[in-house]
């Protein structure tokens, strides 16, 4: 207690060398917590989006069918099953769109019923594809926002006849352009029409009736595991046990990437901060060098009447690690206001950058660890100091 | 007189090498203190004062030689054991005080009872009562450097009566001070005295010499009791 007094006390005897000191260690704490933090915001935010993709969606693509094409009779059986939802297969292909000599290249997606379900799309006006309009291979399409307002001109088109590929469709909804769907956020802007797939297999060369990939969603009380699982089972049975014929991947997948990636962002960039921080304590060594030096007769004086190796050792370690906490404490309150600029200046991407505690936690431990590092040997050499040396130096 | 010896040295001696001449700073030293005695030691520069003054204090080591403190050989001790002597047996009056010029009187007086682990409450009343006996309990919370040299001398004898040593080593206490002050100073060391504290004060000045009870001469390294 007495000895934090003493520390504090040469510490503010010399304030501006202090403050000079403790900046290596200010700007460290600073890097270390402001990239973190910021790290972790955007890596939440990422996050977040593709989980509100919804995370009970399976991508199922088929790449050997084994002689037993799977069909659209096949998808409607699996989803009597209890642990799945909704089924649908989709296929993609890109065609020129044309309305009344507007001309426009639009992503066509062939689609069956409970797609917008699986994929969370809200309809703006009128409705989705109904099964009747795969099984009777209509020429009905639902469009988004964007294609209805570049195309046609303007959103409420629903009844309007697009041609597609030098086929007529006549719009019965249009989509709201939500951000949060998948397509949406690997494609920004595009323009997209969804067709009956049965439809589309017509409009193209490529497509056939052998579906190749669809989307499976998990029963309502049931979990995506389960049915990962059971259709991961059911293909396995089609083709043979081979489990190279297909491939069932799920939105967890994404997001450990995701997660992977960033805590190797994280670890990366601290170490950076780290090696900031280091050099830092090397500051604070220097310094401590030359205040050792400088009060080598208060050292001498110390000693003469009474002070032993330990309270000197204690003294000045102490007095480093101060110098330490004190700049540890000062970048992490500038790091927090920063944080907070930097919230209010991009509000408006929706992300938010929280301080994040392990990382101040870290921060405090480290520049403690330093404190003792690199104080530990100037603390030593005025701890090694014979008095009578000490008391002669300089006069 | 049935006093107990405090000092007793005995064939001390202690060399230096600078290049490669040996100095003899002390050569065969004997000296014998007894308990509440007031004792100078006078000898021009160079004759080994310092070193006299360093082993007696402490804070060196004889190369040969007996050197019994108040009833401790001191010979085969560990640093952190010397340290501890320091503390508890021994008062140090400098002659260029020697003061932590960032701590206040008050602080200053307070620092060897601080090494010696005594309570608060019972640090400011040994504080408040060493000051009183230097008279500079109106200085209390002044540095230093506010403090005229005489009264800094004091500030600095009250540090090394606070933690009731049982020797008071002063070192050349008069050494920077005018004849006035010197005189003001040498009073506190006979009040001291008259209170039983043991003195052994090194000087080259024969005027402070002469008002201890006892002078001894230290020339080359040598002591001899000067005849009065």
């Amino acid at each position: 207690m007495q000895t934090l007094k003493m520390a504090l006390k040469s510490i503010g005897s010399n304030k501006l060398r202090a403050f000079l000191t403790m900046l290596g260690i200010i700007i460290g704490v600073m890097a270390l917590v402001i990239l973190v933090s910021l790290v972790n915001g955007a890596t939440g935010s990422v996050t977040d989006t593709i989980s509100s993709l919804g995370s009970n969606l399976l991508t199922v693509s088929i790449s050997d069918n084994k002689g037993a094409p799977v069909f659209l009779d096949d998808l409607r059986t699996w989803m009597e099953e209890e642990s799945i939802g909704n089924v649908s297969a989709y296929t993609k292909e890109s065609f020129t769109g044309k309305y009344a000599g507007n001309a426009e290249t639009i992503d066509v997606y062939g689609v069956t019923a409970y797609y917008d379900t699986i994929q969370d799309l809200s309809l703006l006006l009128g409705r989705f594809l109904k099964s009747t309009d795969i099984e009777n291979h209509t020429y009905v399409c639902v469009i988004n926002d964007t294609l209805a307002t570049e195309l046609v001109g303007y959103t409420d088109c629903i009844g309007q006849e697009i041609s597609i590929n030098g086929v007529k469709y006549t719009v019965v909804g249009v989509l709201e352009d939500n951000e949060n769907s998948l397509t949406q956020v690997f494609s920004k802007d595009s323009l997209v029409a969804y067709i009956p797939y049965t439809s589309l297999v017509r409009l193209s060369d490529t497509s056939t009736l052998e579906i190749t990939s669809f989307y499976v969603s998990a029963a309502e009380n049931g979990t995506t595991k389960e049915a990962e699982e059971r259709i991961t089972e059911i293909l396995m049975k089609r083709f043979e046990d081979d489990e190279d014929a297909f491939k069932v991947s799920s939105q967890d997948a994404l997001e450990n990437t995701m997660s992977s990636v960033t805590s190797a962002l994280t670890i990366l960039l601290g170490g950076i901060a780290a090696i900031s921080l280091i050099v830092g304590g090397i500051g604070i060594m220097n310094i401590m060098l030359v205040t050792v030096t400088e009060r080598t007769r208060e050292i001498g004086i110390r000693k003469a009447i009474g002070a032993n190796r330990r309270v000197i050792l204690q003294q000045f370690l102490l007095e480093a690690v101060v110098l330490c906490m004190m700049g540890c404490a000062i970048g992490i309150g500038l790091s927090w206001a920063i944080l907070q600029v930097i919230g209010i200046v991009v509000s408006s991407l929706s992300i938010t950058f929280k301080m994040n505690g392990t990382v101040v936690l870290v921060a405090v431990g480290f520049c403690f660890l330093i404190g003792i590092v690199f104080g530990l040997y100037p603390a030593n050499k005025a701890a090694k100091m014979k008095p009578i040396d000490a008391l002669h130096y300089g006069g | 007189m049935a006093k107990d010896t405090m000092i007793r040295l005995k064939d001390v001696c202690k060399n230096y090498q600078i290049g490669r001449e040996v100095i003899h700073a002390l050569d065969e030293a004997t000296l014998d203190v007894r308990e509440g005695e007031f004792v100078s030691i006078i000898g021009p520069s160079g004759s080994g004062k310092s070193t006299l003054m360093n082993i007696i204090g402490c804070l060196d080591i004889a190369d040969s030689g007996e050197y019994i403190l108040d009833g401790i050989p001191i010979e085969d001790y560990t640093e952190g054991e010397l340290a501890r002597i320091r503390n508890k047996k021994i008062g140090f009056v400098f002659q260029s005080f020697n003061l932590i010029s960032k701590l206040t009187a008050e602080e200053n007086v307070e620092l060897p009872l601080i090494y010696q682990k005594v309570k608060r409450a019972e640090r400011a009343r040994r504080v408040e009562e060493a000051l009183k006996r230097v008279k500079l309990e109106s200085r209390a919370s002044h540095y230093p450097t506010e403090l005229s040299g005489g009264q800094q001398q004091r500030v600095a004898i009250a540090r090394a009566i606070a933690t009731n040593p049982s020797l008071i080593l002063a070192d050349e206490p008069t050494g920077n001070l005018d004849s006035v002050t010197s005189q003001e100073i040498m009073d506190i060391f006979h009040e001291l005295h008259s209170t039983g504290h043991t003195i052994v004060l090194i000087t080259h000045d024969n005027d402070v010499a002469r008002q201890a009870e006892r002078s001894i001469h230290i020339l080359d390294g040598r002591l001899s009791e000067v005849k009065r």
